[in-house]
């Protein structure tokens, strides 16, 4: 392990790697940083441009912009009382009355050494556990993945957006339009009428960069005329000292770690972390928390950036993408000619551990350019929408285009744009719809392998003890997905 | 948004129906596959009855709650202004093949810049040229995607 660890290293550091990797961390605190771009938009509309390029520097530069537009989202949230991206909802309650009181450079640098710390803590449990669990998932068969696909479809759908209901109606969706195209089994054509574009079913990357960019982008036009919030531009430079970080060293360690495992769940993502973390140190600290101190800003930024490395746990070493960026992170992997799951760490280990190696250094670079770009950041957050927004929909429709170099990619980039905007405005989340996408080829496959296997009969969903404990975990999940839809209905009612 | 989430779901209910109604013309058995008990038809079947389910569920949700059947914040000025923009994406689509991708994307980007208000006409005219220009060069070129050259360039 410690040998491939280094020689992952010795590819991070070979010039056109760190200097993708660099560009995306540059890259991504200046998606983060924009407030309404997230890193799940800025992911789907790089991952195109990695088509053409080895492996190695397309991981170097996505995973840089992901670590780089987490931690990005904290900027706006300091400066401009505005999360740059969901996972800093948090940082904002902290860091602004900071910045207000002319500490912004000291919010910003806690900010910073916080998203560090804690994207490196995160990268070493991945390390430390990804290679155990692939190893233990080696044995998994059909009926395992079967019921992990379901796993995770439930818990993506529980978790995501308001009204559970709405998540399990979209991942629903999102499983039926993964039906489309030749059945897995027999290659039977389903719902083509005749059309060969569709008989692969439709391809994952021009949906993912319509669900994801160009729905945002159409978000974004909504608001397109809105005043932009000037950000805090004077302010003293006095960064965090020495004896602050020896401070909050205990917290980043502690809510990096939380962070890490919190991602590591299925859709329990940075923004979960960051709020059960925040939650956690306001109790702590009842009176100072929320006043604008630097622990309230260490303990969710520790947190989101610690979400990073988790969430790459179950993509890696399970083949299941956690959350919308992981998701985007598979269809990568896949358009490089890599199948994640367990036996990545058989065949393509070395690309495993660069990946490793690329969140080590990544972290390393956000700290590097976080402490270093503090006067930049006031000028990024008041880049103009206006701008922005008419390079994502480019973006958008050459990356669609890229991928086969045919113009139907394209209209299903921009149909499933409309669709997804118009989703996300009735509050239905597009991310199960996504994540069931890809997990319902997954699910469909082994369960009817599985009955192959075993005789037509449904014996393995309660005699293999994996099988059934995925399968009762998923069954927690649907009950607390009831309770949580009469809880909400309840309050309403109050109301 | 109450009306609006029961016409969704209606709507949702009705796309269900309408693959449940399109696996009778599915073959059931369609290569012989007799280990393969459950053929193309099950799962789109399973999953259409779940989104009905789950579609009533929330239907009744809706009902039950106590405030009238009122539209919500959906339809507004905005959502058209939104609509347009997406008709124009879906003009450029078609415009690629005719009049090329360079043509095309400097049209598309000015005619946003201008409607979305920018006001200095210098970056109306220059902003969307270069910003052509670097994709066109990094997607052509540096990755060598057919980009369509349009009737002016081939």
């Amino acid at each position: 392990m410690i040998g491939l660890l280094f020689e992952g290293i010795k590819t991070t550091f070979e010039p056109l790697v760190f200097l993708a990797l660099f560009f995306g961390v540059g890259l991504g605190i200046f998606i983060g940083a924009l407030p309404g771009l997230t890193a799940t938009m800025g992911v789907a509309v790089l991952m195109p441009l990695t088509f053409g390029i080895p492996t190695t520097i397309s991981f170097a530069l996505l995973l840089g912009v992901y670590v780089g537009a987490i931690y990005g989202g904290s900027i706006s949230a300091i400066l401009l009382n505005t999360p740059g991206t969901p996972a800093a909802v948090v940082t904002v309650l902290d860091g602004y009355p900071m910045a207000n009181r002319g500490e912004a450079a000291k919010a910003l640098s806690t900010a910073t050494i916080s998203s560090g710390l804690g994207g490196l803590l995160s990268t070493l449990i991945l390390i430390l556990v990804a290679p155990l669990l692939a190893k233990f998932a080696l044995r998994f068969s059909a009926a395992e993945y079967f019921a992990l696909a379901v796993f995770g479809l439930t818990i993506v759908s529980s978790v995501s957006g308001k009204v559970p209901l709405k998540g399990l109606i979209s991942g629903c969706l999102g499983l039926l339009v993964a039906t489309i195209g030749m059945d897995p089994i027999s290659a039977y054509p389903r719902y083509t009428w005749g059309h060969v574009e569709i008989l692969n079913g439709f391809a994952l990357i021009p949906v993912l960069i319509g669900m994801f960019a160009l729905s945002e982008a159409f978000i974004q036009v909504e608001n397109i005329f809105d005043p932009q919030v000037k950000a805090i531009t004077k302010f003293k430079h006095n960064y965090i000292t020495i004896k602050e970080i020896i401070r909050i060293l205990p917290i980043i360690i502690k809510y990096g770690f939380l962070g890490a495992f919190i991602g590591s769940i299925p859709a329990v993502g940075a923004v979960t972390a960051a709020y059960i973390s925040y939650d956690a140190i306001k109790r702590k600290y009842p009176d100072k928390v929320g006043t604008g101190v630097i622990e309230g800003i260490a303990a969710p930024e520790s947190a989101n950036n610690g979400s990073t490395g988790g969430a790459l746990i179950p993509l890696l070493t399970l083949g299941i993408p956690g959350d919308a960026v992981a998701a985007i992170l598979l269809g990568a992997l896949i358009l490089h000619g890599l199948q994640p799951g367990p036996l990545l760490f058989v065949r393509s280990a070395d690309i495993v551990y660069a990946i490793f190696s690329f969140l080590i250094v990544g972290n390393l670079l956000i700290i590097f350019l976080g402490l270093l770009g503090t006067k930049i950041f006031c000028r990024i957050v008041e880049v103009s929408k206006k701008l922005i927004v008419p390079t994502i929909i480019t973006l958008s429709i050459v990356g669609s285009f890229s991928i086969n170099n045919n113009m139907f990619d394209v209209f299903v980039a921009i149909a499933a744009g409309c669709i997804g905007y118009i989703m996300r405005k009735m509050e239905f989340p597009t991310g199960p719809l996504v994540l069931a996408l890809i997990l319902g080829p997954m699910a469909e496959t082994n369960f009817r392998k599985a009955l192959m296997l075993n005789q037509q009969s449904i014996s393995f969903l309660f005699t293999r003890p994996i099988t059934v404990a995925i399968l009762i975990f998923s069954i927690f999940s649907v009950v607390s997905v009831i309770r949580k839809t009469k809880y909400i209905r309840m309050n309403a009612s109050e109301d | 948004m109450k009306k609006e989430n029961i016409i969704t779901c209606i709507i949702f209910m009705c796309i269900a129906l309408f693959a449940i109604y399109e696996t009778t013309n599915f073959k059931k058995n369609p290569y012989g596959l007799t280990q393969d008990s459950l053929g193309p038809t099950f799962f789109p079947i399973l999953v259409s009855v779940l989104i009905i389910l789950l579609c009533t569920l929330l239907i009744i949700d809706e009902l039950r709650k106590k405030t009238k059947l009122e539209s919500g914040s959906f339809f507004n000025n905005r959502l058209i202004f939104t609509a347009l923009v997406a008709i124009l994406i879906l003009l450029y689509a078609f415009l690629i093949e005719y009049l090329g991708y360079i043509i095309s994307t400097v049209i598309l980007n000015i005619i946003l810049l201008i409607i979305f208000k920018v006001e200095k006409r210098a970056f109306i005219a220059i902003y969307p040229v270069v910003i052509t220009l670097i994709i066109y060069t990094l997607f052509k070129v540096a990755f060598r995607v057919p980009l369509a050259e349009g009737i002016f360039f081939s």
